[in-house]
């Protein structure tokens, strides 16, 4: 069963389109990204998941049926614009936004020390928000977010705000939820967190859906074209009959972006001609360079 | 509003009240606003006293010293603008000159210039710095009248026995017939206006201020962006509702304190001065039950219009022109009631009365002068309740759009065009 579908969802202000015809499909149990540059329309497709916002044509399924408030009560949100009450206690804080999701009083209580405990913070609980770092501050909206213990998280820039050693414990509690069944929806801008905890990713572009896939099968369909060469000789290599599109060059490495309709050994050969190669092997795009392959063009 | 919104509606009215219920500013606004009210409205008298540390010295000047005694008695005796009477015979042109002369040195405040001609003609003159203040004038003119009175009746042959007798001071009390507000004994007119205006006044103030707290707590959600973490869980017309509530529910709170505040401090003023103002007032538990009635009323009605503020701007500072305009009505309302106030019955007051933005202040203010016939009443209600309406949904739109709107700040036309999204 998908725990989250889109479908053909549009949503427009003043005839300016912010999602438009865009169409998920998250299964249980994974985790999905959803990336996309700035104002492509990603913060406005989960507000409008969450209910916040009503699409103008389109649905929204959870868990295999339309969307209702009441299935608010199985998700958690991590909003992109976030903050909390300053003068606010921690914990009567995160009490209070237990039980708006919901959740009995007994059971949040038990729920924050949990998490907190997790997280690293139990000793902030009592202090008021104003006193907390930046980084904790983001682990007690992490906290809000999983107060209900959700079966669906959307999470919506998680790693602003926190250095690396955090943005590793919130990796691993991810991959932890993931591996207890969670289903968990995150966009972001670190790559390089997309590319390691992703199952699936959606890259969305103008408010409408420019790549869908899993990680391998996205580098799979991009790859291939970049190659990288060792060599011991005479560099730069000439541009073989126009069949390479770019060039990065290293000390004794290249690395090479070829003609969709260029042949690799064709190149290999001339390639060789000028230089001793070394070695040379096809390269997987990374993340990042899909992305911007795909919104750049 | 659908059932399972009321849940979170009432978290958010119980977090609204029980935080600001529990702040030393609310303890602070519901004890000493109103002692520095009455200081700040008795502190004006005090002004006199501190201007003159001493009494002032004026001379009164007379061709024969019986009548100029009497007044300077007179004036010691009732204190008249705090002076300092002294009795000078000898009303000729070198003592005016030399009288002026002092006057121009400060060496004395002033002088009363009582010659033959000025008692006979009933014309005396007080020369001086500064003048009189209203109520020195108004005293001195007594004073001065009711001595040259008794000359003029002495002159015709009346002894001191029959003057004293014609001389009674005469009382006019002040009725109404049972029932009816003004009540009897020659404070009760004086009661009506006491507590009418403290009602008014604390209707105007209460109004003002917890609608810019409405104003202040959503904008705070807005700018601490916890909102949208809130729109997670609550609807924006609950939270919205759950504000407005939880926040009503402490100026009622407040209402009630300053209510009993003002009615202890009525009740023993009203003592010192003999009047009885449960015999006076038409404020029996049906007024006082519609007085409430059209505060709640003019709390929501207000309230939901500071909401849709705090969530179209930014700050308040971008919200402060629209607020004044708010507060407008409200003002104009409190001044409507002053002046109107002995013309209760008048076709003007009935109209304002009738006014959804004016009506919690003037019928308050005839329903407690017990001006307000019962259709009058019925339909100023059913008007308020249709404007209540139209404020909540031009509000709640407004709200659930405006809250999400982070930036520059909108125009009128930008406003507008929120109503139009889903």
């Amino acid at each position: 069963m998908r725990a989250l579908e889109l479908k053909s969802v549009r949503k427009s202000y003043d005839g300016v389109v912010a999602v438009d015809n865009l169409s998920l499909a998250i299964s249980r149990g994974s985790i999905y990204g959803l990336l996309g540059p700035n104002g492509a329309g990603k913060t406005t497709a989960l507000r409008i998941i969450v209910g916040i916002l009503m699409p103008d044509e389109g649905a929204v399924r959870i868990f295999g049926e339309p969307f209702e408030r009441r299935h608010l009560k199985t998700i958690g949100y991590l909003p992109e614009e976030r903050g909390l009450y300053r003068k606010a206690k921690v914990v009567e804080l995160l009490l209070y936004l237990g039980e708006l999701k919901g959740v009995p009083r007994t059971t949040v209580q038990g729920r924050i020390v949990e998490l907190a405990e997790r997280l690293g913070i139990g000793a902030a609980l009592t202090r008021r928000i104003e006193e907390l770092s930046k980084g904790m501050e983001q682990k007690i909206h992490l906290i809000a977010a999983m107060i209900n213990d959700p079966q669906l998280l959307i999470l919506d820039e998680p790693f602003t705000g926190l250095d690396p050693l955090n943005s590793a414990l919130v990796v691993e509690l991810l991959v932890e939820l993931k591996r207890v069944g969670r289903t968990i929806l995150f966009s972001s801008h670190r790559m390089d967190r997309v590319e390691k905890l992703c199952d699936e990713i959606c890259l969305i572009n103008r408010g409408t859906s420019v790549l869908e896939g899993t990680v391998p099968e996205l580098k799979a369909r991009f790859g291939g074209r970049r190659v990288r060469v060792v060599y011991r000789g005479e560099a730069p290599f000439p541009n073989h009959n126009g069949s390479i599109e770019s060039r990065t060059n290293g000390a004794d490495t290249v690395e090479l972006r070829i003609r969709p309709d260029a042949d690799a050994q064709e190149v290999l050969r001339t390639l060789a001609a000028s230089a001793t190669i070394i070695s040379y092997e096809t390269v997987e795009p990374s993340l990042e360079e899909i992305f911007i392959e795909v919104v750049g063009t | 509003m659908a059932f399972e919104e009321l849940r979170p509606l009432w978290l958010v009215l119980r977090r609204e009240y029980v935080q600001r219920v529990r702040s030393l500013s609310f303890l602070a606004s519901t004890v000493a606003a109103p002692l520095l009210f009455v200081a700040l409205a008795a502190a004006p008298a005090l002004f006199p006293t501190a201007r003159l540390p001493y009494p002032k010295h004026i001379l009164v000047v007379c061709s024969t010293p019986g009548p100029a005694r009497q007044i300077a008695d007179a004036i010691r005796h009732w204190g008249v603008g705090r002076y300092r009477a002294e009795v000078t015979v000898g009303a000729n042109p070198q003592e005016h000159e030399r009288l002026i002369a002092m006057v121009r040195e400060s060496r004395i405040e002033g002088f009363l210039w009582l010659d033959q001609e000025a008692i006979v003609s009933g014309h005396v003159v007080y020369m001086s710095r500064s003048g009189l203040d209203t109520v020195g004038r108004e005293s001195l003119q007594t004073v001065v009248y009711r001595v040259l009175i008794r000359a003029r009746l002495i002159r015709r042959g009346l002894t001191d026995g029959a003057i004293n007798g014609s001389l009674e001071p005469v009382v006019v009390d002040t009725v109404s017939p049972p029932g009816m507000p003004g009540g009897t004994g020659d404070h009760g007119g004086i009661a009506v206006v006491a507590v009418t205006v403290t009602i008014i006044t604390i209707l105007e103030m209460s109004l003002l201020s917890y609608g810019i707290i409405v104003m202040r707590s959503v904008l705070e959600d807005k700018t601490s962006r916890v909102v949208e973490i809130l729109l997670c869980s609550v609807t924006p017309r609950a939270l919205m509702a759950g504000k407005i509530l939880g926040i009503g529910g402490l100026s009622l709170t407040q209402v009630a304190i300053w209510g009993a505040m003002a009615a202890g401090g009525l009740t023993a003023a009203a003592r010192m001065v003999g009047a009885n103002l449960t015999g006076n007032l038409a404020l029996g538990p049906g007024a006082l039950a519609m007085l409430a009635l059209f505060y709640v009323l003019g709390y929501f009605f207000y309230s939901s219009l500071y909401a849709a503020l705090g969530a179209a701007f930014n700050s308040a500072d971008e919200a402060q022109y629209w607020s004044f305009i708010l507060t407008l009505p409200l003002l104009f309302s409190g001044m409507a009631a002053w002046s109107l106030f002995e013309q209760t019955d008048s076709v003007i007051a009935l109209v304002l009365s009738l006014v959804p933005p004016l009506a919690p202040v003037m019928m308050s203010m005839r329903i407690a002068v017990g001006a307000a016939a019962d259709w009058q009443i019925a339909l100023s209600l059913a008007l308020m309740v249709a404007a209540i309406y139209a404020a909540w949904t031009l509000s709640a739109h407004i709200y659930r759009v405006g809250t999400l709107m982070y930036g520059k700040k909108p125009s009128l036309r930008e406003i507008a065009r929120w109503l139009r999204y889903a």
